[in-house]
């Protein structure tokens, strides 16, 4: 608890209250520093262990069987321990920090209501912890969730999570995944279950030497003017690996929807590596949808124009590398006070590491 | 100190072909030069030279900033020595906003202990931007993504003021502005001609005349052929917009480019 209380002060969130979560307990954190106004409880609950079919209804990373190399699934051998985080329709935009940890072996399952109507930001911070963690999201009617998954910059260890999103009638899940430094096997699944459903999803990958980070996202789009755009960006250095997968899915249910999906990545050297599966399945003619990925250097022109104005080589590259992971940072700092902190915190790490 | 530029004898190539022949040019604080020349005559190739671009290989020739050779200089050190070229098509760069940019860009030319603070640098972009009549939410736009030709070639401008240079190179900045814009431009730059006096020159290049009825220049050169062939003053300008450039080809005994190898602006 002291690393995370210390990992609180850290980014600035000494005035929020916040949840703590391990394969061992679950805690209510109040705010360290009295906070201006008095924040209410969100309802926070033990679950029944869920049982192997509850499990399975998270994916697992597929995408390896594109090399032929043998699926590795989340390991889910050791105890998990559910937990329901309820979050109620009130006044104003509730943000709420949950922070992950966890030896391995001990998997975290959290159940995450927002109900019909209620506006959340829930940033969901792993710390070093290689237990499988697992989020089952359902966002209610008319309800906006913006979950923002941050590897916590500092606590190097795998991040191994899957996660899965229903998105009820008119409601708008926004998440943003950063991971700075650790390698990381991160699976989501998206339901844009009721009509007029909208998903943005960014993800932002700096993949360091000898790190390896694979993200694979799913949207399904199940009912009528259902919109959905997933952006991930990677850098990766050295001898780094990154893998984006992406899925757009466009069911006959699908019917004037709109399935966007961009997968680039920043290649720092040459003995970096990267891969890029965009994947639209689509079974409706009145759709729209478009993908688009990339992997590439910088450019060389850029790198002129900036020099141009006195930037050095340096300088002008770490320029252009923040950039092309900030919009998933940018994104996390729109959400709220509180994720404007949090990504100070990470555009400083991100100069600390390029 | 008043800024001085010298070219001399400049030759330069890309790709194997020889775009400029024994270039000769000074210019110095105070000064105001326009270019003018059809396409393909080496224009922009000779700011891309001055400006260090890597794709360009200067043969032959010098070329000195306050004495000090320019040539063997980075890109980036020939900026910070003073330099600043106004590209004709600047880079976009995603995800880095404009004030980000500029910040980085004026703090690089400060000592490491002297940086630009916020809120002086924002007051100053803030004034900047109005002057520009640009909208108030381009500091927050990512540079130069998304910008029409005329914001791109207006937010050049903007650097410009924000950097302050000694010698400023403007490569067609008149083109994509719409008569509005162009006013505004010029009108900025008249007065950041007139407030910096001889602590900076300006190289206009341009292929119209239109520019220069909004910031007059002092010295009009006409560059054919890779080398400058004629210097005059407005008058020359004059002429070029109203009898275009087959007089003084006949008059220097040059061939027209339909009749030889004709090549993309360069």
């Amino acid at each position: 608890m002291i690393l995370i209380d210390e990992t609180r002060r850290t980014l600035g969130l000494a005035v929020w209250p916040a949840v703590a979560l391990s394969g061992k307990e679950r805690s209510w954190l109040e705010p360290l520093d009295p906070p201006a106004a008095p924040v209410s409880r969100p309802q926070l609950c033990g679950a029944a262990a869920p049982d192997p079919a509850e499990l399975s209804r998270f994916r697992a990373l597929e995408t390896e069987a594109k090399h032929r190399a043998p699926a590795r699934p989340l390991p889910c051998c050791g105890r998990v321990r559910a937990t329901r985080l309820r979050l109620a329709a009130e006044a104003g935009r509730r943000f709420l920090p949950v922070f992950i940890s966890g030896e391995r072996g001990d998997g975290t399952l959290l159940y995450l209501d927002v109900a019909p109507g209620a506006s959340a930001h829930v940033v969901l911070l792993t710390l070093a912890s290689e237990a499988p963690i697992y989020i089952d999201v359902t966002v209610g009617e008319n309800a906006h969730l913006q979950l923002d998954i941050i590897k916590c910059p500092g606590h190097d260890s795998w991040q191994l999570l899957s996660w899965r999103a229903t998105v009820e009638r008119f409601a708008s899940l926004v998440h943003n995944s950063v991971d700075l430094d650790s390698s990381a096997y991160q699976v989501g699944q998206v339901i844009l279950a009721g009509e007029g459903a909208e998903l943005t999803s960014r993800a932002a990958a700096l993949i360091q030497s000898f790190e390896e980070q694979r993200l694979d996202v799913t949207v399904t789009h199940g009912a009528a003017h259902s919109r959905s755009l997933v952006e991930n960006h990677g850098v990766v250095q050295e001898r780094g690996h990154g893998f984006f997968a992406v899925r757009g899915r466009m069911p006959q249910a699908a019917v004037a929807g709109d399935c966007r999906q961009e997968s680039r990545f920043l290649m720092l050297s040459p003995q970096a590596e990267a891969h890029s599966y965009p994947v639209l399945e689509i079974d409706q003619y009145d759709v729209a949808a478009g993908h688009a990925a990339s992997v590439g250097g910088i450019e060389p022109e850029t790198l002129y124009y900036l020099q141009s104005r006195g930037l050095g080589e340096q300088d002008a590259q770490r320029l252009v590398t923040t950039g092309f992971l900030s919009p998933a940072i940018h994104a996390i700092g729109a959400g709220s006070e509180g994720g404007a902190l949090i990504a100070d915190c990470l555009f400083a790490g991100l100069a600390e590491r390029i | 100190m008043k800024p001085e530029l010298i070219i001399e004898r400049l030759t330069c190539q890309i790709d194997g072909t020889v775009i400029l022949r024994d270039l000769d040019l000074t210019v110095r604080g105070g000064e105001v030069h326009a270019i003018m020349g059809p396409n393909g005559t080496g224009k922009s190739t000779l700011a891309a030279a001055l400006m260090g671009n890597p794709r360009y290989t200067v043969t032959a020739g010098s070329v000195t900033l306050d004495g000090a050779d320019l040539l063997v200089r980075t890109v980036d050190e020939r900026a910070r020595a003073g330099l600043f070229l106004a590209m004709q098509y600047p880079s976009e760069v995603s995800g880095v906003t404009n004030a980000d940019f500029l910040r980085t860009a004026i703090n690089a030319r400060r000592p490491e202990d002297q940086p630009l603070g916020l809120f002086p640098f924002r007051r100053r972009l803030k004034e900047a931007v109005a002057a520009l009549e640009m909208n108030e939410n381009l500091p927050d736009r990512y540079l130069n993504e998304g910008f029409s030709g005329g914001e791109r070639k207006r937010n050049e401008i903007l650097q410009m003021l924000l950097l302050e240079p000694r010698i400023a190179i403007l490569d067609e900045i008149d083109s994509g502005l719409d008569i509005d814009a162009l006013r505004v431009v010029g009108a900025n730059l008249t007065r950041m001609v007139a407030e910096r006096g001889e602590e900076m020159g300006l190289l206009l290049i341009t292929h119209y005349r239109r520019l220069l009825d909004h910031i007059r220049p002092d010295f009009v050169h006409v560059l054919m052929d890779g080398r400058i062939v004629r210097s005059g003053d407005m008058e020359l300008a004059d002429r070029l917009e109203r009898d275009g450039y087959d007089w003084l080809r006949e008059e220097l005994g040059l061939r027209h480019l339909s009749d030889s190898h004709c090549e993309a602006d360069t």
